[in-house]
C-alpha cells in the first residue's frame, strides 16, 4: 500500500477530526479524504496540447489592485468630487467584471458615502447590490437594489429602473425562480427603448434567453442569446461576447447537440481567455467538463472542472463552486467511484441550500437519485429524485418532470 | 508596469479618457506604466533565509476548501448539533489563519444561520458572531466588525458568561487600536483583564497580554511591551499554540523596530515567518514581510526591501488586508524616496494616505503623512509639506508621545 505523506494543514485539519469524531468514523473520513483524486498543481501530462493551452492562464491580480489604486489616488486629486464618484462607479464596474469583487465592494462604498448626488448614489447602491449578489449575500442585495429603486423612481430615471429590474431578474434566476426571474426582465425590457440602449437591450436578451432554457425552450433561449450576440458584437463587447457563446454552447449541450456545443464553448473560452475574463471562463470550463463527460471523456473533463473548481474559490463564487461539484460528482459516479461522487454531490446539495438555490438543489438532488440508482438503493433514490421533480413541477419543466416520473414508475414496478 | 492583464489596462485607461483631459490621462498613463518595483536585476546576492521567504508559493487556496468540504459535509452525518457546530467554528478559525478569508466567513455565516434556527446554544451563536467580527477586523470593515462584537457581547451578557465578555471587549480594543484610539483601546483591554478571574482562559490572557504589550509599544512604554510579550510567549508555548505564537515573534519585532535596535527585530520577524510558513499560517505573514522590508530601507538594502514589499503584497490582496497594503505603499514611498525617485516616491505615500484615510486608521495616516510631509520638504515645497505635518503632529500630540519612529503594523491577537 503507498504511504500518504500529509502536508502540515493536513495534519492539523487529521488533528481537529480526531477530536470530534470516534474512531471509526475518522478512519472512515480519511479513506475518503485520502481517496486518490487530489488537486493536481498543474495540468496532468495526459491532455492533449490544445486543452492544455486552453488551460493556461496568466493572471497578476495584486499588479491590478496597484494599478486601480493609483488611479484612484490619482483622480481624487485631480477631479471634482462628483466626477471623482463617477469614475469610482466606473472602476467599480470594471473590477466585477475582471471578477475582482472584494475590490469593487471597497470601490462602490467609497463612491456611495462620498456622493452628494442622487443618481452617483443609485448607481453605486446598484453596484453594491451587485457585489452582494455575486456572493450570495440575496437578503441584503435585494434591500440595496430597493434602496436604489427608490432613487431612481424619485427622479423618473427609467434606465436606472430597467437596470434594477434586470439585476432582480438574474437574482431570482440564481435563486431558481424562474417565473419571477422572467416578469423582472420582461419589465426591465418595457422600460427602455432597445433599439437606443443596445448594452442594456443586449443584457436582457442575454438574461432572457437563460430563463428560455430552463424553461426548454431551445428555440426562444437560440433566437434571444442571438440577439444578444449580434448587438454585443456591435458594440465591441468582447466579455459579454464570450458570456454569450458560453451560454450557446450550453443550450447546444442541453439539446444533445455535443458537436455543436463544443465549437460555441472552445469560441467562448478563446475570447475569454484573451481578455482574462475569469469569471466566464470558469462558467465555459465547466460547461466543456459536462461535455466531455457525455463524450465519455472523464480525465480531460476532470481537468477542466478542477481548474474552474480554482478560479471559482478564488473569486468567492460559491454558486458555481456547488455547481463544479456537481460536475465532479458526476464524473466520479461515472468512473463508479461511488463514494467520491457521493461526497462531491452531498459538498454541492449542502451549499445550494445554504445558497437558497432551488434549481440547483433539484439538479444536484436529481443527480444523487441516480447515484443512489447506480448504489441499488432504491429508498434514497426515490427521495432525492421525488425532490428534484417537485421542484421541476413548479417551473413547468415538463419534459424533466416525465422523465423522473418515468425513472420512478420504473422502480416501483422493480 | 509589467502587466499581463492586457484587458483592464485598456478599459482603465478608457476610463480615464471620458475622466480627464488627453494631455493629463497621457501624462499619467506614462507615469502608470513605470514599474513600482525594482527590475530584478537590481537585485543583489540574497542570504539563503531570505531568498527561502521570498520565494515562498502561496498556497493554492482550492487545496484547502476540497478536504475542509468534505469534512463538513461528512460530519453533518456523524456528528452531534453542537459538536459539528463547535467543528464549524474551528474551520473558519483554521481558514482565516491559512488566509481564506472568503471561505473562513462562509463558514461563520453558514453556522450563525444554523444556529439561529437552532435557537439554543448561546456560548456558540455568541463566538460565532465574535469569529465573524474577527474576519471583517481583518479586512478593515470596521463598521460589520463593530456589528458582530456587539451581537456577540449581548448575548454573552445574556448567559453571564465573564470570559465571553472578556474576549468581546479584548476584540473591542484591537478595533480601537487599528483606528488609532489607543486611550479607548487600553480601556477596553484592561476591562477584558478585569472579567477573568485568575484560573480562567489561558489563552484569553495570553492575547490580551499580547494587546497590551502592542498599546505599550505604540505609547514608548518599552520595559511593560516586553514583559507582556515575554508573558504571553510563555502561555503560548504552554498552549502549543504555534499561530499566535508567531504573531507574538512578530509584535516583539515591531517593538525592537521602535527602539531600532534592528538584528533583534530581523531575528524576531524571521522566527514568525519560519514558523508561519511552515504551516502556512498566510494571515501572518504579510506584515512580518513587511516589517522586514522596513529594515532592510533603514540598512539601506532598497532591493532587498523592495522584493519583500512585492511578496507581502501579493499575500496582503490574497487576505483582502487593506491595512497591510497601505502600509506596503508607505515602505514602497520609502524606497523610491532612498532611489531618488522623488515622483513616485510622492505618489506612493498619497496611496497610502488615501487608503488609511478611507478605512479611518489614524494612526498610519499620520505616519505616512510625515513621511510625505518631509520628502515636500526636502524638494523645497515647504508650503505643500505643511498641511501633512501639521496633520500629522497634531494626531501624535493628542497620542501624548514623541512621534512614532517605525510604524508599521502590528499584529493584533
Amino acid at each position: 500500500m503507498q504511504k500518504i505523506t500529509y502536508s502540515k494543514f493536513e495534519q492539523e485539519l487529521n488533528k481537529y477530526l480526531k477530536e470530534y469524531l470516534a474512531d471509526d468514523s475518522y478512519d472512515h473520513l480519511k479513506e475518503r479524504l485520502d481517496l486518490p483524486e487530489k488537486n493536481k498543481d498543474l495540468v496532468s501530462k495526459k491532455i492533449n496540447e490544445f486543452y492544455r493551452e486552453q488551460l493556461q492562464i496568466d493572471n497578476t491580480p495584486s499588479k491590478d489592485r496597484i494599478r486601480v489604486d493609483r488611479i484612484i489616488t490619482f483622480s481624487e486629486k485631480n477631479l471634482s468630487a462628483e466626477k471623482f464618484c463617477k469614475l469610482l462607479i466606473d472602476l467599480g464596474r470594471i473590477c466585477i467584471s475582471e471578477g475582482k469583487i472584494d475590490l469593487a465592494n471597497e470601490i462602490f462604498k467609497k463612491a456611495s458615502k462620498l456622493t452628494n448626488d442622487d443618481l452617483t448614489k443609485a448607481e453605486s447602491l446598484l453596484g453594491l447590490a451587485d457585489v452582494l449578489s455575486r456572493k450570495a449575500k440575496w437578503t441584503k442585495s435585494l434591500e440595496t437594489i430597493f434602496d436604489a429603486k427608490a432613487l431612481f423612481k424619485s427622479m423618473a430615471d427609467y434606465r436606472g429602473l430597467a437596470k434594477c429590474e434586470n439585476l432582480l431578474g438574474t437574482i431570482f434566476g440564481e435563486l431558481g425562480d424562474i417565473s419571477k426571474a422572467k416578469k423582472h426582465l420582461l419589465t426591465s425590457l418595457s422600460l427602455i427603448k432597445s433599439d437606443e440602449d443596445l448594452e442594456l437591450a443586449a443584457n436582457l436578451y442575454s438574461n432572457l434567453g437563460i430563463v428560455y432554457l430552463i424553461q426548454e425552450s431551445p428555440e426562444a433561449s437560440i433566437s434571444h442569446l442571438n440577439r444578444a450576440l449580434t448587438l454585443y458584437n456591435k458594440l465591441g463587447n468582447q466579455k459579454s461576447t464570450s458570456e454569450v457563446s458560453l451560454n450557446i454552447g450550453i443550450v447546444h449541450y442541453e439539446s444533445d447537440n455535443f458537436d455543436a456545443a463544443m465549437v460555441a464553448l472552445d469560441s467562448a473560452i478563446e475570447v475569454a481567455k484573451t481578455g482574462g475574463f475569469l469569471s466566464v471562463l470558469c462558467l465555459t470550463y465547466l460547461a466543456k467538463a459536462q461535455v466531455l463527460i457525455k463524450l465519455n471523456n472523464f480525465s480531460y473533463a476532470d481537468e477542466f472542472a478542477n481548474k474552474a473548481l480554482e478560479i471559482s474559490h478564488n473569486s468567492d463564487d460559491k454558486l458555481t463552486l456547488a455547481d463544479i461539484y456537481k460536475v465532479k460528482g458526476i464524473i466520479a459516479r461515472d468512473l463508479e467511484n461511488f463514494a467520491a461522487s457521493e461526497t462531491y454531490l452531498l459538498n454541492s446539495l449542502r451549499i445550494n441550500n445554504s445558497l437558497n438555490n432551488e434549481l440547483n438543489v433539484a439538479e444536484t438532488s436529481f443527480e444523487l437519485g441516480l447515484l443512489y440508482e447506480k448504489m441499488k438503493d432504491a429508498e434514497s433514490r426515490n427521495i432525492y429524485l421525488k425532490r428534484s421533480q417537485n421542484y421541476f413541477k413548479n417551473i413547468e419543466a415538463n419534459a424533466k418532470v416525465d422523465m423522473i416520473e418515468e425513472m420512478l414508475g420504473f422502480s416501483t414496478a422493480l | 508596469m509589467n502587466n499581463k492583464n492586457k484587458s483592464i489596462v485598456k478599459d482603465l485607461k478608457q476610463i480615464l479618457n471620458n475622466y480627464l483631459t488627453k494631455t493629463s490621462v497621457k501624462d499619467f498613463i506614462k507615469i502608470l506604466d513605470e514599474d513600482i518595483s525594482l527590475k530584478p536585476d537590481q537585485l543583489p546576492e540574497i542570504p539563503e533565509q531570505d531568498k527561502l521567504q521570498i520565494e515562498y508559493q502561496l498556497p493554492k487556496g482550492i487545496n484547502y476548501r476540497i478536504p475542509v468540504d468534505k469534512v463538513i459535509t461528512y460530519c453533518a452525518k456523524e456528528l452531534s448539533g453542537e459538536k459539528y457546530f463547535n467543528l464549524l467554528l474551528d474551520l473558519s478559525q483554521l481558514m482565516l489563519f491559512a488566509g481564506e478569508i472568503s471561505y473562513s466567513l462562509e463558514i461563520a455565516e453558514d453556522l450563525l444561520s444554523k444556529l439561529l434556527s437552532n435557537g439554543k446554544l448561546a456560548t456558540i451563536q455568541a463566538e460565532t458572531n465574535l469569529m465573524i467580527s474577527k474576519i471583517y477586523w481583518s479586512q478593515a470593515q470596521w463598521d460589520e466588525c463593530s456589528y458582530y462584537i456587539d451581537e456577540a457581547i449581548s448575548i454573552f451578557k445574556s448567559i453571564n458568561s465573564e470570559p465571553g465578555i472578556a474576549k468581546c471587549e479584548n476584540m473591542l480594543g484591537t478595533l480601537y487600536g487599528e483606528k488609532g484610539d489607543f486611550d479607548e483601546a487600553q480601556k477596553h483591554l484592561k476591562n477584558a483583564l478585569n472579567h477573568l478571574s485568575d484560573e480562567d482562559d489561558l489563552s484569553a490572557r495570553a492575547m490580551i497580554l499580547t494587546n497590551l504589550g502592542i498599546i505599550s509599544t505604540i505609547k514608548g512604554d518599552y520595559e511593560k511591551a516586553v514583559w507582556n510579550y515575554k508573558n504571553a510567549q510563555v502561555k503560548f508555548n504552554q498552549l502549543n499554540d504555534v499561530r499566535r505564537l508567531a504573531r507574538v515573534y512578530h509584535n516583539t519585532g515591531m517593538l525592537y523596530t521602535r527602539m531600532e535596535s534592528y538584528d533583534a527585530a530581523l531575528d524576531e520577524f524571521n522566527k514568525c515567518i519560519t514558523l508561519s510558513l511552515e504551516n502556512d499560517y498566510l494571515s501572518n505573514c504579510a506584515v512580518a514581510y513587511l516589517g522586514k522590508a522596513f529594515i532592510y530601507t533603514k540598512l539601506k538594502n532598497p532591493a532587498l526591501a523592495d522584493a519583500y514589499t512585492d511578496k507581502a503584497m501579493e499575500i496582503a490582496y490574497k487576505l483582502n488586508d487593506t491595512l497591510s497594503i497601505a502600509d506596503i505603499y508607505k515602505v514602497k514611498g520609502m524606497i523610491q524616496n532612498d532611489m531618488s525617485n522623488f515622483e513616485l516616491s510622492e505618489e506612493l505615500f498619497e496611496n497610502s494616505i488615501r487608503l488609511n484615510k478611507d478605512i479611518e486608521s489614524k494612526l498610519n495616516e499620520a505616519e505616512s503623512a510625515v513621511q510625505l510631509g518631509e520628502l515636500l520638504q526636502k524638494s523645497k515645497r515647504e508650503e505643500e509639506a505643511k498641511p501633512y505635518l501639521q496633520a500629522a503632529t497634531n494626531f501624535f500630540n493628542g497620542l501624548n508621545h514623541e512621534k512614532i519612529k517605525a510604524g508599521l503594523l502590528e499584529q493584533s491577537i
